[in-house]
């Protein structure tokens, strides 16, 4: 089949995806992932240097503060290509090179982004976002109790997040904050703070999880923590404004990690059809399998163009609220199907730990939960649509 | 010091290659092409001494069809400075691309040439052996190091049953082996700045060299199927057939 994104990429993005291809067959095969990813709570550190090695934490953030430049479109090929054999270990990467530099970048101040962009796209510092909280992660406003009160020199944070993937591991942690109740609207008088891990009165629990267990989402609990007026991300009460870019940005990513993994799923699947023999014949010559496959395929295809072109909008400043939605939406219920039929495919072994294709349905599982639930995802289309907000 | 690099397109090496029809070639349609992977090992190679210093600069020159223009790009991606694409339609054999390279050389006086010791495709071996001849220099092939020294370079050669090592003066060509280095990632600021890179395109009838064939292809196949095993009963059956059959014992 021709390549439907000869349109979409130039020749640069192109030869890029060719390298990226080829960096990931030789340093990242997905029998090594499989058995980083199996060892639970225990950063998969050798992939971070890998992906060090490589300039990886770099794409994205422009090379005047040290990175490697390039587009949301290079950052989505990354994500897609990594995930091919990293499924949910793409998030080792994208949690601080994505959603932590992502907001620096568009909410810090000229000093933060000096100070800490060179760092992020040099691997020497990690960040978490620490967002959602124990009585809310859709209802993220409603749930919000964290806050942070004027104190002199600083700020002094309290409360408890849940699911800050990554906290046990970072340097610093992008904590949402409510900081002023006095608001006519209660998207007002929220800020985005940044919180180095190792304060006093910071404990960190990891959470046991069904997938990308080798990488920890947290609970965060603040007791009294005395932050620097430095801690501040951009503007005072404007937390939620700023991180609503970020966040159609972060669909976007997941959605190409869903494509990754759509990916993954395909070739293993293709490659148990061709061998795997039941009653003298491949089994890839049963009709019903050659459906499921053929399946696989539509939705690889669909979930691409919806993916690249959303990107292709992004790199060029147009807006993407819908088009993020859309491909994540779409992009999550088709990696975490293929990947069910996939394990159908391969049967016993589709169940078994030492294929990939469990690993496939773990992580692309909680693609459709997190980081916006599908659910909450179509309430937002729908809005974009014309209609009444439903929520 | 000028490094002057020769890099060839070929099919991917992770292509299953499969002859046309007719027999008249190898089927390029909707192929993977690349790189020559040995080629891509010589302009690591030049790169590398460009960053230690010992090349100023880098040339990357390639013969064939417009779209070897990539490989060129894939080349200046890795470090390369300047490009130059010798444009001809047909599939050149050895002794033309030599000449082609023997009149660039000529103009644009490198003091080292570093050419891939064969490229995947044609499995000739001859390329980088016929340009040393043609221009009257050193020739150092299968390098698995090189090292330049003042006004000479000293070879390391992979070759049966050990290393030889040679020392040669300088201009010189060199042709790589697969243990000379690992060839480099290329890095995404390296592949934007590898657009504004200047290509040079000329035609071997520019340079004024004659590139008919002096050879002629009378067909290309696959290998023949392997066929299936049998089943002896015994070993003096197996000592039989090998015997008389397959001769391969006395």
């Amino acid at each position: 089949m021709e390549d439907m994104l000869d349109s979409i990429l130039s020749e640069e993005d192109r030869y890029f995806r060719e390298v990226v291809r080829a960096w990931v067959e030789r340093e990242c095969p997905k029998a090594w992932c499989r058995e980083l990813e199996r060892r639970e709570d225990v950063f998969p550190q050798d992939l971070w240097d890998k992906l060090v090695a490589f300039g990886a934490l770099g794409i994205g953030i422009p090379e005047e503060f040290g990175g490697q430049g390039g587009s949301m479109l290079n950052q989505v090929i990354f994500a897609r290509e990594l995930a091919r054999t990293a499924a949910g270990l793409t998030w080792v990467w994208g949690v601080t090179s994505f959603s932590g530099a992502k907001l620096l970048l568009y909410a810090g101040s000229p000093e933060q982004k000096q100070a800490l962009l060179p760092k992020i796209a040099t691997g020497t510092l990690k960040t978490a976002m620490a967002f959602t909280e124990p009585g809310g992660g859709t209802d993220l406003l409603g749930g919000l109790r964290t806050r942070a009160e004027r104190r002199e020199g600083g700020w002094l944070l309290r409360g408890e997040k849940i699911w800050s993937t990554g906290a046990s591991v970072a340097d610093y942690l992008v904590v949402l904050a409510r900081t002023d109740d006095a608001v006519e609207r209660r998207t007002q008088g929220i800020s985005l703070l940044l919180v180095p891990r190792d304060l006093p009165g910071i404990e960190i629990q990891p959470l046991p999880k069904i997938g990308m267990r080798a990488y920890s989402s947290c609970t965060v609990r603040f007791d009294d923590v005395y932050l620097g007026t430095d801690a501040l991300i951009g503007e005072e009460g404007k937390g939620w404004y700023q991180s609503l870019e970020m966040l159609n940005y972060e669909r976007l990513i997941n959605a190409a990690t869903c494509l990754g993994i759509l990916d993954g799923v395909i070739e293993d699947a293709l490659e148990y059809l061709r061998t795997r023999r039941a009653f003298g014949k491949p089994i890839g010559q049963f009709q019903i399998l050659q459906h499921y496959v053929a399946d696989m395929a539509m939705w690889r295809a669909q979930a691409e163009l919806l993916i690249f072109h959303a990107a292709k909008r992004q790199s060029e400043g147009k807006p993407i609220a819908m088009e993020a939605a859309m491909a994540k939406i779409a992009a999550s219920e088709y990696a975490n199907r293929a990947a069910d039929l996939g394990i159908q495919i391969l049967g016993g072994m589709g169940y078994s730990a030492e294929t990939d294709m469990q690993r496939y349905w773990r992580d692309s599982r909680l693609l459709r939960i997190g980081p916006i639930s599908n659910e909450m995802g179509k309430n937002l289309i729908a809005e974009q649509l014309g209609l009444p907000r439903s929520f | 010091m000028k490094v002057l690099v020769a890099v060839k397109r070929v099919v991917d090496y992770n292509v299953k290659v499969r002859p046309k029809p007719d027999g008249s070639g190898v089927d390029l349609a909707n192929v993977k092409m690349a790189i020559n992977p040995f080629c891509e090992i010589a302009v690591e190679e030049a790169v590398r001494l460009k960053e230690r210093g010992v090349a100023d600069e880098v040339v990357v020159v390639s013969v064939g069809p417009t779209q070897a223009q990539e490989q060129l790009r894939t080349a200046l991606a890795l470090g390369a400075d300047r490009g130059i694409l010798v444009e001809a339609e047909a599939d050149l054999e050895p002794l033309a691309v030599a000449k082609v390279l023997k009149a660039v050389c000529e103009r644009e006086q490198p003091g080292l040439v570093i050419l891939g010791k064969q490229s995947i495709d044609g499995d000739n071996n001859q390329t980088g052996q016929l340009l040393a001849a043609l221009l009257g220099w050193g020739q150092g092939t299968f390098a698995s190091e090189v090292v330049v020294e003042g006004d000479r370079v000293r070879v390391t050669r992979e070759v049966d049953g050990g290393l030889q090592t040679v020392s040669l003066r300088l201009p010189a060509v060199v042709t790589t082996d697969l243990r000379l280095n690992e060839p480099r990632y290329a890095s995404l600021p390296n592949i934007m700045k590898a657009k504004k890179k200047p290509i040079e395109v000329t035609r071997p009838a520019e340079l004024g060299v004659d590139v008919a064939r002096r050879t002629e292809l009378l067909g290309v196949e696959p290998p023949p199927a392997r066929k299936g095993g049998i089943k002896v009963a015994d070993v003096a059956e197996l000592v039989d057939k090998l015997r008389n059959e397959a001769k391969v014992i006395g």
